[in-house]
Order: structure tokens, then C-alpha cells, then sequence
């Protein structure tokens, strides 16, 4: 069994979130993870987590880029094609 | 223009937390997929959809400090349309839900339908979903607006104390080149004098964090708005207030619609008789 593995069987426990920290060694050893995840996954060691993961770079989690221009949307209730937020220069030069 | 392309793109959400929020129509599309375009979270969530498909590819990589990342989210779009152009079948998987706060997946569709082929989205679990059940916010309850930081602060907005106002990406709150991955305290200095324009200083505000993996806990730190300035915030933090003002009634609404009830009551009557 992989960690994340182990990861998905724990998130689909429906008492998840009623396991005290110091029962969950008993929530593992139901689910059969291998003992060497136990005490990553108990004490939520996010270094050794991803080391078993095999998992190395940062992770950025933006993913909105907001129109930045006040014109009422138009047909369809879609802004208008050149306020694209991806049109860098149509958007952004005009907002500083 | 009609479907007529063999190549496809369907872009679907895996929710917040790892194992807890994926649906099997999504775990299907992703094991069934000729390639994966993947934007997660989490690292370990990353690795975990790996896992369900040996052609899975990171979208982390188009990001780049100092690089715009309305250029990173161009590469993106170019990266998956290439791949749909070649007749594969494409499936693109992003965190929470796919529609809500995230462009790349509304343009890539956009884009695949205007050029013949089949493009969907299916809806996952957002942090929004996860924020009401965690925080036990009803949303219709007071009503409630909700606004990318950045744009909330240059967009001139007309704000309702008496509903709850929710701020996302706040971590970058103020940055205008959407070349960083976190502002300073004079871009959330600005901010906090913006809502303190609105709201008491010693008002009550709370600091949200779904958990992506779920041995991690649910980040509900209630602060006064003053302590923004100094509150660690990170890239998932989001801003909740709660009203600080009571609902106004609609004196003038309200007694037209007391007429028509009135009214409406009458004829009923009269129907009886």
C-alpha cells in the first residue's frame, strides 16, 4: 500500500473527524496501513508525508485571474472578448 | 459549430480533501484518459492522481515567480488544446471545483467547442461547499457576496454589512502584476483600511483553510479585522465576515406585497362565497 493510498481509505472514513489523535492508531491498524505510515500519519508529519510520497517540489494553488475592468458583461452575460483576463496588455495596463 | 473532432476535453474537479471528495465519474475519466493535465493543491494529492494514470502531467510547472501568470495560464491552455488537437481523449483535473474561481478550465472549453470538439466540465466539491459545512455558514441565510481579494480592493464595490462577505486568494491580496505568489503588509495595509471603511475595527473575522489531506485539521481562527495586518495568511487562506450590521427592511416593497396578499386573499374569498 502506498501513503497515498492510505491517505484516500483514511479521507473515506465516515468517523474520520470524530477519531481523537491518540485513537487513530487503532483507525490504521482497521485499515490495514503498514505500520511504517503510522506515525507520519498520527503525528500529520507533513515532511516525512511527502518524503513517502516520493513528492519534492512546492505546490502554488492560484488558479483565478480576475477581470479586472468594470464594464457591464454583455451578451450571454459574458464580459466582452477583449477584457480576457489573459489578454495581459487589453487588461492589465489599463487597471495601474 | 458542430462536434465533428475525435479529440476531447473534459474538465473536472477532485474536490479539497484527498479521498473524501472525488467522485467515481471523475476517478473513471481520469483512469480512462488518454492524457491528464493536473492542477492540485497538494503535492501529496498530485502524487495521488498520479497514480490513477501512468500520462498524467503537472500544470505546476508553467508557474514561474516574476512571470505573469496570466502567461502561465495561457501555457496551460496551449499545453492541453495541443494534446486535444492530436485526437486524444483529454482530461484535465483541478482542485476543488473546476468552474469556481479558476479560469484555465472555463477557457480551455470555451476554446475546444469554438474549434469543433467536445469539451465538458463536471463539478466537484469547492472550498466554498467545504467552507459553509465547516464553519456552519448558510449562505441564504443573511445572503452573501464573495470577491477575488485583488479585484475586491480596485473595483469600486457596493458592499451589504448586514450579508457576509467572503474574500478569496487574500494571501495575494493587492497584487496587480499577478507576477507574485504573496503580497506585503502595505498591499494588505491598503485592504484593511478598505474594510475598515465598511466594518467596525474591533469587528470579528475569521481566517478559513480547508484541509487538503484529511489527517490535517480545518483552519477556523476567529480574529478582529485590526489583526489582519499581523495574522499569518497562507496561499489557501480565505476571509469570512460575518454581518456587522442588521437587515433593513423594505418598508415601501413590503406593503405592495401586503397589498397584493391582501388582494389575492379577497378574490380567494370571493371564490368561496
Amino acid at each position: 500500500m502506498q501513503i497515498t493510498q492510505a491517505l484516500e481509505k483514511i479521507g473515506q472514513q465516515p468517523d474520520l473527524k470524530k477519531v481523537a489523535v491518540d485513537k487513530r492508531k487503532k483507525l490504521l491498524e482497521k485499515l490495514s496501513v503498514p505500520d511504517v505510515f503510522h506515525i507520519p500519519l498520527i503525528s500529520n508529519d507533513r515532511k516525512s508525508l511527502e518524503r513517502l510520497a516520493g513528492f519534492k517540489k512546492d505546490i502554488v494553488c492560484y488558479i483565478a485571474a480576475p477581470e479586472k475592468e468594470s464594464d457591464m458583461p454583455k451578451d450571454g452575460n459574458k464580459p466582452p472578448q477583449e477584457d480576457n483576463p489573459l489578454n495581459e496588455e487589453a487588461t492589465l495596463s489599463r487597471v495601474s | 459549430m458542430e462536434q465533428t473532432l475525435q479529440g476531447s476535453i473534459v474538465c473536472l474537479g477532485i474536490g479539497i480533501t484527498l479521498g473524501s471528495h472525488i467522485t467515481q465519474l471523475a476517478r473513471n475519466y481520469i483512469e480512462q484518459a488518454d492524457v491528464v493535465f493536473l492542477l492540485a493543491s497538494d503535492g501529496i494529492v498530485e502524487q495521488w492522481i498520479c497514480e490513477m494514470n501512468d500520462d498524467t502531467r503537472s500544470l505546476q510547472y508553467f508557474y514561474q515567480e516574476g512571470i505573469s501568470r496570466a502567461i502561465s495560464y495561457k501555457n496551460m491552455i496551449n499545453a492541453i488544446l495541443s494534446e486535444v488537437h492530436k485526437n486524444k481523449k483529454v482530461v484535465g483535473v483541478f482542485y476543488g471545483h473546476p468552474g469556481v474561481f479558476a479560469c484555465v478550465p472555463h477557457l480551455v472549453i470555451q476554446q475546444a467547442k469554438k474549434q469543433g470538439y467536445y469539451a465538458l466540465m463536471e463539478a466537484g466539491i469547492s472550498a466554498e461547499d467545504c467552507l459553509y459545512a465547516d464553519l456552519g455558514i448558510d449562505p441564504g441565510e443573511y445572503g452573501c457576496a464573495q470577491f477575488e481579494t485583488s479585484q475586491f480592493m480596485i473595483c469600486k464595490r457596493k458592499i451589504d454589512p448586514s450579508a457576509y462577505l467572503i474574500l478569496w486568494q487574500v494571501c495575494i491580496a493587492g497584487d496587480i502584476s499577478l507576477k507574485t505568489f504573496s503580497t506585503g503588509i502595505k498591499q494588505r495595509k491598503i485592504l484593511v483600511d478598505l474594510l475598515e471603511s465598511i466594518y467596525p475595527k474591533d469587528h470579528n473575522v475569521i481566517i478559513y483553510e480547508a484541509p487538503t489531506l484529511p489527517i490535517h485539521a480545518v483552519r477556523n481562527d476567529t480574529i478582529k479585522l485590526a489583526e489582519l495586518l499581523t495574522v499569518t495568511l497562507n496561499q489557501h487562506s480565505t476571509l469570512v465576515i460575518p454581518p456587522s450590521e442588521k437587515m433593513i427592511m423594505n418598508k415601501e416593497i413590503l406593503e405592495q406585497l401586503n397589498e397584493l396578499s391582501n388582494e389575492h386573499r379577497a378574490i380567494h374569498l370571493c371564490q368561496f362565497d
